[in-house]
């Protein structure tokens, strides 16, 4: 294993603030949330794993807060998209691809599913246009509402790391706590 | 190529601006020992971004070097290496591609400039492409599969900057280690997005008037030659998407000694630069700052 300390980038002997600040600012950087429908989402767990670890052996195996709130898609998906889907999430991007293109009813998830394999490309105006076709034909649906909405962003939130300086633990929570309330929602919904 | 991958000097410290001179004196350096002193023309800033990005380990220390552009003074270089040597023949690679290309589509006399330059750099690019067979293999590829896009008049931007993405992303061969290899590789491909589609907001309004092939004129309705300030707005969220997934490739790579440098391309060089080119206001007074 590796030496914790330089895992979380501090110096040996930090003290316990440092430590947790570190660790937070990590644990913001490699949130799954910023990596998902990224093509290096499995590196990124990876390191989150590592810095979770790392922040439970110097805490003495205090449990690592937020951080590892994995972000896994459900499987119970039925018929010809949820064959899209499992294609998807064994990252066959073309196979998927073929595969809803044999569909002829276009509703909604099928909008929504040719956004997620655009934006697993990389290809972000395809994926918003599809993204948002999908939430209008849906707009009670909070997966592809969210999913419209930030899908401009390419996910991945740079200018939050590098050039806002907001360090306060209050925002963190609040951030914390919406998530995990969209994220109750968005299951709710299924 | 295209001069869009820069980082942003005023945010560079004085150490780190020095570095950056002197990896692109290095690759100057390097062009000319490796492909003779007609080579050293080809150097740019893009190809120094590479070399940074593929650097590996411990970095060199510069060295004193002659500079034929001001011969009186010497210059710090920093050193060959494995990572230069490639940066160099992609260079030449790159560079005699675009030749190839301009040497087709630009009016008379460029089509007779272009075409003087490539019978200049023909063995620089036929050594070249010896040693990198397989780069230049998906070089050729790409451009195939982006002339037959144009000719198609492809209204998709992704498609279209697939194919040149495709093209850069070939660069991360360098590495053997897979994992080093799939994030360069996702980063190069973002960044490929980035100058393809940068590029072509930069040259919209000269393509609207000579009618050669833009993606955006296929994209988006025009109001007389431009983008409307709403699609405008979408289309730089799009690119800026890219430096984003950019980003989020760069955070997964393992710490070098000029990572400050990368750094500061990715987060301030190439937001600096699309938001230029979007504002008309980019290589109109010095954009080198």
């Amino acid at each position: 294993m590796k030496d914790p300390y330089e895992v979380l980038g501090v110096p040996h002997g930090a003290s316990e603030d440092e430590i947790k600040k570190a660790y937070r600012e990590l644990a913001r950087k490699y949130h799954p949330d910023n990596y998902t429908n990224n093509p290096l989402a499995d590196l990124a767990e990876e390191k989150m794993k590592e810095i979770n670890e790392a922040y439970d052996t110097l805490t003495s195996g205090k449990t690592a807060g937020s951080g590892s709130a994995s972000h896994g898609g459900t499987s119970s998906y039925g018929g010809d998209l949820g064959e899209v889907r499992r294609l998807i999430q064994l990252g066959n991007l073309d196979a998927a691809e073929a595969k809803l293109d044999g569909i002829a009813n276009h509703n909604a998830e099928w909008y929504y599913l040719r956004g997620v394999i655009a934006q697993k490309r990389g290809w972000m105006d395809e994926a918003a246009q599809n993204f948002r076709i999908a939430a209008n034909m849906e707009p009670g649906n909070f997966e592809y509402t969210r999913a419209a909405q930030t899908a401009g962003s390419g996910g991945y939130t740079y200018r939050q790391t590098q050039y806002n300086d907001y360090g306060g633990s209050d925002d963190l929570c609040n951030l914390c706590s919406t998530l995990m309330c969209l994220n109750c929602l968005c299951n709710g919904c299924r | 190529m295209f001069g869009y991958v820069l980082p942003r000097r005023d945010k560079l410290t004085e150490t780190e601006n020095a570095r950056y001179r002197a990896a692109y004196c290095g690759l100057c350096r390097d062009l000319k020992k490796r492909y003779g002193f007609r080579a050293r023309f080809l150097v740019n800033y893009d190809m120094t971004f590479l070399f940074f990005l593929l650097q590996e380990g411990e970095a060199g220390q510069p060295e004193r070097c002659f500079c034929p552009a001001r011969p009186f003074c010497k210059k710090d270089c920093l050193p060959s290496d494995g990572a230069m040597d490639y940066a160099a023949d992609l260079s030449v690679l790159l560079s005699c591609w675009k030749l190839r290309d301009a040497k087709r589509d630009d009016g008379f006399f460029k089509r007779l400039a272009a075409g003087f330059c490539l019978r200049l750099y023909r063995k620089p690019f036929c050594s070249a492409s010896a040693v990198r067979e397989q780069e230049n293999r998906v070089f050729a590829e790409q451009l195939a599969r982006l002339s037959a896009l144009e000719e198609q008049n492809c209204g998709s931007i992704d498609r279209a900057a697939d194919a040149f993405a495709t093209l850069l992303k070939a660069c991360a061969g360098y590495h053997a280690d897979e994992t080093l290899r799939r994030t360069k590789e996702c980063l190069l491909y973002h960044v490929g997005r980035f100058l393809y589609l940068t590029d072509a907001l930069e040259d919209l309004p000269k393509d609207n008037r000579s009618g050669a092939y833009n993606p955006l004129r296929y994209r988006y309705a025009l109001q007389d030659g431009k983008l409307t300030p709403a699609d405008k707005e979408q289309f730089v969220q799009t690119v800026d998407a890219s430096i984003s997934m950019a980003a989020s490739a760069l955070e997964l790579l393992p710490e070098t000694a000029d990572r400050a440098i990368l750094n500061n391309i990715i987060y301030y060089g190439l937001p600096a630069v699309l938001k230029s080119v979007a504002d008309s206001t980019f290589r109109k007074k010095g954009n080198n700052k």
